[in-house]
């Protein structure tokens, strides 16, 4: 019995994609309400979100699901909010204990917990953080349609308008690019940060 | 030991450790639990794992608390505390990155 959310492409890896029908749960796949659902994005916008495969563990998609079935909401926030944080604090936590436990002071465990969590990987992420963040503010005012506007500005290719599907699946972070309805930069009146960001961002594109 | 130090962690602060182990276990075994029941299983664990973790990293954070207020602890602290957003911020991030 495979443990996978939906099996629609050449692998076997788990996907975090929703049945195209409601209620057709099998044993195997996660069902949420066909509302903005990912495989209808997959399928309808391949460039902006394609199905890609979930190269984590399949968990929170089990966790997300259940809750999109029992709430009628929450897939993206328990995917990407609730349960990296959670991993994060178990983590840290883990850390301390297991240090303190073998006899590393607890002013040593926590500096070795958050200099190997910080320092240590800093010049990777600091990097690629920066890109990814630019990546992701650039993708969330694509996916809302609401990039357009900066098209010349930017040279970036309009998709996902308003309407179509790819303009549904709004990333958790969307806010960033003060997209509509997010309550990000736009609505709250920070117009210009939000496209000094863009052009910060498609200066890295 | 890390006793002599007077740290140590208490029972409330060790919760996340079962409890973590509990959901894992049961999202391992998922696929075997009736759908009836599964998703209000899952979503009643992933509740409990949630509190519980927050019960246990209130209480950790309470008796680290006394212990950070010299030397190089400081900086350690402001770090620790840099870190848990920053993590999260990594992790969501890099889950886009991979679905986008």
């Amino acid at each position: 019995m495979a443990v996978v959310a939906s099996t629609a492409r050449d692998d076997s890896r788990p996907r975090l994609t929703a049945p195209h029908s409601p209620g057709t749960s099998t044993g195997d796949s996660i069902s949420t309400t066909p509302r903005p659902s990912l495989a209808m994005v997959a399928s309808t916008a391949p460039s902006i979100y394609a199905g890609a495969p979930v190269d984590y563990h399949v968990g929170p998609a089990w966790l997300a699901g259940a809750t999109e079935r029992v709430l009628g909401r929450g897939v993206y926030a328990v995917s990407f909010g609730l349960v990296p944080l959670l991993g994060i604090l178990c983590t840290a936590i883990a850390i301390l204990h297991v240090l303190s436990v073998h006899g590393i002071p607890y002013r040593l465990a926590a500096a070795a917990t958050a200099v190997a969590d910080d320092v240590a990987g800093a010049a990777q992420h600091s990097a690629w953080a920066v890109t990814t963040v630019s990546q992701e503010a650039w993708m969330g005012g694509v996916m809302s349609g609401h990039f357009r506007r900066h098209d010349a500005q930017c040279q970036l290719r309009p998709c996902g308008r308003p309407g179509e599907p790819g303009a549904a699946f709004r990333p958790p972070l969307a806010w960033l690019a003060g997209c509509p309805g997010s309550g990000g930069a736009r609505e709250s009146g920070r117009t210009e940060a939000a496209s000094s960001l863009w052009a910060w961002a498609c200066s890295w594109g | 030991m890390g006793h002599a130090h007077g740290y140590v962690f208490d029972a409330q602060a060790r919760a996340y450790c079962p409890s973590t182990l509990a959901i894992g276990s049961l999202v391992a075994i998922t696929p075997a639990i009736p759908v009836a029941a599964r998703s209000l299983l899952l979503f009643v664990a992933l509740i409990a794992w949630t509190g519980t973790v927050i019960w246990s990293t209130t209480s950790a954070a309470r008796l680290a608390g006394g212990s950070l207020r010299r030397d190089y602890a400081t900086g350690a602290t402001l770090l620790g505390v840099v870190e848990l957003p920053w993590r999260w911020w990594q992790a969501q991030l890099e889950m886009i990155r991979v679905l986008g």
